[in-house]
């Protein structure tokens, strides 16, 4: 049902190809954006949570506990 | 209550599924491309439209993406604004992103499918319009979330508005039947079976999963980022409060 691989599109190329090319783009920012806004807030509020993890233990005068790092995204 | 949401509204359950599930799906999404894109240049040129076929492997599972999307827009804002499931509306929020860009890209494609076949880039067809209108409504969503500081507020308005633009979904699906239109009716979703040869549907098939398995994969983690930034957010709230 299948032969080889058809890549001369000729002559519609200049159609073609960039729908494809505009396809790729769309998906890479749409993975760029979607790792990008969770590695953001993730590194946020494990920032915000040791800061307050650190005021809670000056408060009681006692070290900060080590909170760890939380698994990926 | 509707299981899924049921087992999933704990964020801590969510957070452990989505952990493992968003790779998963991400894996399956570039397998399907793969092989969806191989069968598509392996496909035989159209004895009409020619290499402008190939537009479609591309195009039709963007299009179906752009409602499907949209209908997991509404769901998970309902299930916000009745049962006031944070979860909801985070899932809410990070599909209006994922849904726009899909829309666009099914515009943009269209267009590019359009050219060639039909001699213009755009034409005011029922089916063009409303999906315009569907990019809009997006559009409009994610403004009005951006707009308004209250998160309460925002989850609410920005629910409505998706549950008013539901009204556009049957009007795209059917917009084909009811007006004169460029576009062809349906011919994969048809109660006789598709009318399409198998050496388009396949990698059509294909493409559509691997855009579907991409979209869960990416919407899980928008999703993750969301409950990140409200927790974010909370812990600030609380560190300026003290």
């Amino acid at each position: 049902m299948f032969g080889m691989l058809d890549l001369d599109a000729s002559p519609y190329g200049a159609f073609v190809w960039p729908a494809f090319a505009i396809t790729a783009l769309v998906f890479i920012g749409m993975i760029a954006g979607a790792l990008a806004h969770a590695r953001h807030w993730r590194a946020r509020t494990e920032a915000l949570r040791q800061t307050a993890e650190a005021a809670e233990a000056a408060r009681r005068g006692g070290p900060a506990p080590d909170l760890g790092k939380d698994p990926a995204p | 209550m509707i299981p899924a949401p049921a087992f999933l509204s704990n964020p801590e359950r969510f957070m452990a599924f989505s952990r493992w599930a968003a790779p998963l799906f991400g894996a399956i999404a570039v397998v399907l491309a793969i092989a969806g894109l191989w069968l598509a240049f392996a496909a035989p040129e159209d004895y009409q439209q020619g290499d402008t076929v190939r537009i479609m492997f591309i195009h039709v599972p963007a299009a179906w993406m752009s409602m499907f999307v949209y209908a997991c827009l509404g769901v998970a804002s309902f299930l916000s604004l009745v049962f006031r499931h944070a979860l909801a509306d985070a899932a809410a929020q990070a599909a209006a992103p994922l849904g726009a860009a899909f829309t666009a890209l099914a515009l943009i494609t269209g267009s590019l499918w359009g050219r060639p076949m039909w001699g213009a880039w755009w034409v005011w067809d029922a089916r063009m319009t409303s999906v315009l209108v569907l990019f809009l409504f997006y559009v409009a969503y994610m403004a009005l979330r951006a707009a308004l500081d209250d998160e309460a507020k925002a989850a609410r308005a920005g629910a409505i508005l998706a549950l008013v633009g539901v009204v556009n979904l049957p009007i795209v699906k059917f917009s084909v039947d009811w007006w004169n239109s460029l576009h062809q009716g349906a011919s994969v979703f048809r109660a006789d079976g598709p009318t399409v040869a198998d050496v388009f549907l396949y990698p059509l098939l294909l493409m559509a999963l691997a855009y579907m398995s991409a979209f869960g994969s990416l919407w899980l983690v928008r999703i993750r980022g969301e409950v990140w930034r409200r927790r974010a957010e909370a812990l600030a709230l609380r560190a300026a409060r003290a």
